[in-house]
């Protein structure tokens, strides 16, 4: 079986993001940037599966800026075979067309399974996964939590509201990757001194103009501060009432 | 005088031991020179040689610790040295009647005079450390049990024994025959003779050849035996002491990435050549494993039983490495189990108490390196704290952006506006990310402006000083933090850098240096002396209960510094400073260093419960400490034994602050 794994690299979750004097991207200088962490769990379960020996190959794709190349370096470090970054001139693209380039590029590429995260913690559309099952023609199944290869099909445990539910479906497949899937490894030294070394094949990518575009992006309203409702058991009865009434989450 | 046959069978006889003797000795050194060879130990070889003689002779490598049965090895050691040179004479004698080294004059009176009397202490020594071994068998002895070497002691101790019976019953005998003239300086030997009265001349002749050949055949035995057993330590002791490192205890080589693709110790000729020295000096004698953190706690880790096992290991791969082969299996699961690598927390009481200078340090950390960087096999803890010391540069992974929130309502000068100060202050990631350590550099800034020094702070352009990482043998992701920081560094201009953490200050101060910085570096507890000792920080010393102090294993065995945060507390104090039962280089350990505080503790007991035991056991209301990780794991031990209302815990900075007058 040979597995595909779409990565992208995002920033940091403590980064501390600043929006640009255009009101509608993010300012890049002093930024961490990191493998999405949603995509770590894809990376670490087909590793898995090879490991298992139920798979011959492992390769991943990125999409994005030249940067992303590193993300690449890290999936090398972590096990993968072999790493492609379909170079994008704009930073940021909207998901529709991130799909179109993946499907474009896996459909000169054989392949049995294709993992990536279930959204990219910096947009978060959770649209690229289903997008590329339409576009390949393929079934998707996302949101999983647990995941058996057996060659020709796939049984996936997925979250859903309230609980959870198996389905089995015929690879070729796509799956998006939820966490508690597994636990990704810390990439060995060896191999990210071998990463390190790597050439990693870099394609332009034909990206057509968006679909969506940002127009405004705005801070969140700073946090207010707590409240203090009373002291002890006499307080309660207060603080039930205003979760109930004011937050709503009673 | 041995007639023709006898001395061809004794002269035999010698060949034979010594020759058997010579070839062990040339299979072990064969053996430590498969090691790796970047460590170099034969600068100030005066100084070396010094520091031998002084402690062997003295016996001081053994009676520091353990003074009662250090005194009684003293007694055995010698015996050994003088019975070493009364079988020179006692050879020589077998050829050319009545020879003595010395000759006959008053100084060969005085010599016999001396052996009498060492043997009977020697006599004493070995019965007295028979009884202990055998009858009151102490846990430095008798635990962990896998491969103990007690069978070989019996032999080596009858053999000493023996060697003294049968030169006493020999001379007595002697006596007997030759009269008393001949023994005017042999007290013992005399009180001897009157067993032997009674027999005839040619019993006393035949009892005589009986004990001259089984005292030589004695010796010769000993001499083969050596090698096998741990008292090869005679040999190698001295010379391992002699290979001592200079270096404060526990400091890491440097990987040169560049140059090799194995890192760390896989198989057992990747330890550095004096590793392999060690095993080979080991005793056995249990001293590390008594003040061992990890053992005392009950976890799986014994220092000795690292050192007894890979010596183990590396006589049975023996055979592979002589052929210049590779060893036959690695070291870990077969020899030594990941629980015992993990267990360890660096204090370095081991190595304080090796009476053979082992450093066991290095060699736990280089199989924690093979582990980490060749196998990726850790404990999982370690993996959020490696990613953040990656992306974020702190243990915690908090934004980076972050490190200098502490300081934001606080008048922090800043190096990146000031470019040059006095004192550049490393605060460290316990220092910006831990809210406990946190209070600690808040109440440090309060003191550092109260006293009007000249200093600024990296703010967010610092780094983790990346001790975590190497001590938990992630030396590449070290490196990475190590570099950024040296870069970082060479911007601005200070005289000397502070720091609140013994680690960071250890590792800037004696490690640094490995990628090109040298720093002066200096930790707050002794800026903090110095600014009260020159009338710069008014304090008030305040009646609130008396305190205790805790050494920082980091601070105090790795780098002398005792005095400083005592003076400090006790310029606070009225009801002054008591000292806990392990104090100064005997400190035992909080529990948090080498990577610990970012691993699980499951096993056994809980290190910081028992030094917070040991800290109630002072009466004291506060244990004063100087180490941010220290702090939490004292928090944290003083909250989970609920003992809130008997004891807090504060750092040397925040005492003093809460004092300034
Ligand atoms: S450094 Fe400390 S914890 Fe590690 S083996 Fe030595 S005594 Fe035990
Ligand atoms: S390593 Fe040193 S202290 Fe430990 S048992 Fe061996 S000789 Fe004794």
């Amino acid at each position: 079986m040979k597995i595909i794994v779409c990565v992208k690299q995002v920033p940091d979750t403590e980064a501390n993001i600043k929006i640009g004097a255009d009101n509608k991207s993010i300012v890049e200088a002093g930024i961490k940037f990191i493998i999405n962490p949603f995509d770590e769990f894809a990376i670490e379960e087909a590793i898995k599966i090879k490991e298992a020996g139920k798979a011959e190959s492992v390769i991943a794709i990125g999409w994005g800026p030249e940067r992303s190349q590193e993300v690449l370096r890290t999936a090398v470090a972590m096990g993968v075979d072999d790493v492609v970054l379909l170079k994008t001139d704009a930073v940021s693209i909207d998901s529709y067309t991130a799909a179109k380039i993946l499907a474009a590029k896996i459909k000169t590429m054989s392949y049995d399974l294709i993992l990536t995260g279930k959204e990219t913690i910096d947009d978060g559309n959770m649209q690229i996964g289903p997008m590329l099952g339409e576009l390949l023609n393929i079934p998707c199944v996302t949101l999983v939590t647990k995941l058996d290869v057996d060659g020709a099909n796939l049984s996936a445990k997925r979250e859903i509201e309230g609980g959870y539910e198996v389905v089995e479906t015929a690879c070729p497949a796509i799956v998006t990757c939820q966490k508690g899937l597994n636990e990704p490894r810390y990439p060995s030294i060896r191999g990210v001194m071998l990463a390190k070394k790597k050439v990693v094949a870099v394609e332009p990518a034909a990206a057509e103009a968006d679909q969506i575009t940002v127009t405004t992006m705005a801070y969140p309203a700073a946090r207010s501060g707590g409240k203090v409702v009373g002291q002890g058991a006499e307080a309660v009865p207060a603080l039930v009432k205003l979760l109930h009434e004011e937050a709503r989450v009673l | 005088m041995l007639n023709l046959v006898g001395q061809i069978v004794l002269v035999l006889c010698i060949l034979a031991a010594t020759g058997f003797f010579a070839f062990e000795v040339w299979k072990r050194t064969r053996l430590v020179k498969t090691g790796r060879r970047d460590v170099i130990r034969t600068d100030k070889p005066m100084l070396r040689l010094g520091f031998v003689i002084c402690r062997v002779i003295s016996q001081l490598c053994s009676i520091k610790d353990r003074p009662v049965v250090g005194v009684m090895h003293a007694f055995v050691f010698w015996g050994f040295v003088f019975f070493a040179v009364a079988t020179i004479n006692h050879v020589a004698g077998a050829f050319s009647q009545g020879f003595s080294l010395w000759g006959h004059g008053t100084f060969n009176d005085l010599w016999f005079l001396g052996v009498d009397i060492v043997a009977v202490f020697c006599i004493i020594g070995t019965i007295y450390l028979a009884v202990r071994r055998f009858i009151v068998k102490p846990v430095a002895i008798t635990k962990p049990m896998p491969i103990s070497r007690s069978p070989q002691s019996a032999i080596v101790l009858s053999l000493i024994f023996g060697l003294m019976v049968t030169y006493l019953l020999n001379q007595g005998g002697e006596i007997v025959l030759k009269g008393e003239a001949f023994a005017r300086w042999m007290p013992v030997s005399q009180a001897v003779a009157p067993l032997l009265a009674g027999l005839s001349t040619g019993a006393l002749e035949l009892l005589n050849s009986v004990m001259w050949w089984a005292h030589i055949l004695m010796v010769l035995v000993f001499l083969v035996f050596i090698p096998h057993s741990k008292h090869f330590h005679l040999v190698a002791g001295p010379v391992n002491m002699f290979l001592r490192s200079h270096e404060p205890i526990g400091t890491l080589k440097k990987i040169d990435f560049e140059k090799t693709e194995e890192f760390g110790a896989t198989t057992v000729n990747q330890f550095q050549w004096k590793s392999i020295m060690d095993f080979f000096s080991c005793v056995d004698c249990g001293r590390c494993q008594d003040v061992c953190p990890a053992f005392q706690s009950d976890k799986a880790l014994s220092p000795k039983v690292i050192m007894m096992s890979l010596r183990k290991h590396i006589l049975h791969e023996s055979g592979n490495l002589l052929k210049g082969e590779a060893p036959s299996e690695p070291i870990m699961e077969a020899w030594i189990k990941d629980d015992e690598i993990w267990a360890c927390t660096t204090c370095g009481a081991c190595m304080e108490a090796c009476p053979v200078c082992n450093e066991h340090i290095p060699t736990i950390i280089e199989m924690r390196r093979a582990r980490m960087m060749m196998e990726n096999k850790f404990p999982q803890e370690l993996n959020p704290a490696f990613k953040g010391l990656e992306t974020n540069s702190n243990p915690w992974n908090m934004g980076s952006s972050a490190r200098a929130e502490w300081a934001q309502d606080l008048n922090v000068p800043r190096m990146a506006e000031k470019q040059q100060a006095e004192y550049l202050w490393f605060v460290g990631c316990a220092g910006c990310f831990d809210d406990r350590g946190k209070d600690i550099s808040r109440a440090f800034a309060k003191i550092l402006n109260a006293a009007g020094v000249d200093y600024a702070i990296l703010g967010e352009e610092e780094g983790c000083c990346g001790d975590p990482a190497r001590r938990a043998g992630n030396e590449y992701l070290f490196q990475m933090n190590a570099e950024q920081n040296v870069t970082t560094m060479q911007q601005y201009k200070f005289k000397k850098i502070v720091t609140c953490c013994p680690h960071g200050m250890h590792i800037l101060k004696n490690e640094y240096g490995q990628f090109g910085g040298n720093y002066e570096v200096i930790h707050h507890s002794q800026l903090i002396a110095e600014l009260i000792s020159a009338g710069k920080l008014k304090v008030e010393s305040n009646g609130t209960g008396k305190i205790t102090y805790h050494d920082s294993c980091y601070l105090g065995r790795y780098n002398h510094i005792y005095n400083e945060p005592r003076q400090a507390l006790q310029a606070t104090s009225k009801d002054g400073l008591v000292e806990m039962a392990r104090a100064k280089n005997k400190s035992f350990c909080c529990g948090a260093g080498g990577g610990r505080m970012f691993m699980e503790e499951t096993a056994g007991t809980r290190i910081n419960h028992i030094r917070v035991q040991d800290a109630l056991n002072t009466g004291a209301a506060t244990v004063g400490v100087a180490c941010p990780f220290c702090k939490s794991m004292f928090d944290d031990g003083i909250k989970e034994k609920g003992l809130e209302d008997k004891l807090k815990v504060l750092d040397i900075a925040q005492i003093v602050a809460n004092s300034l007058r």
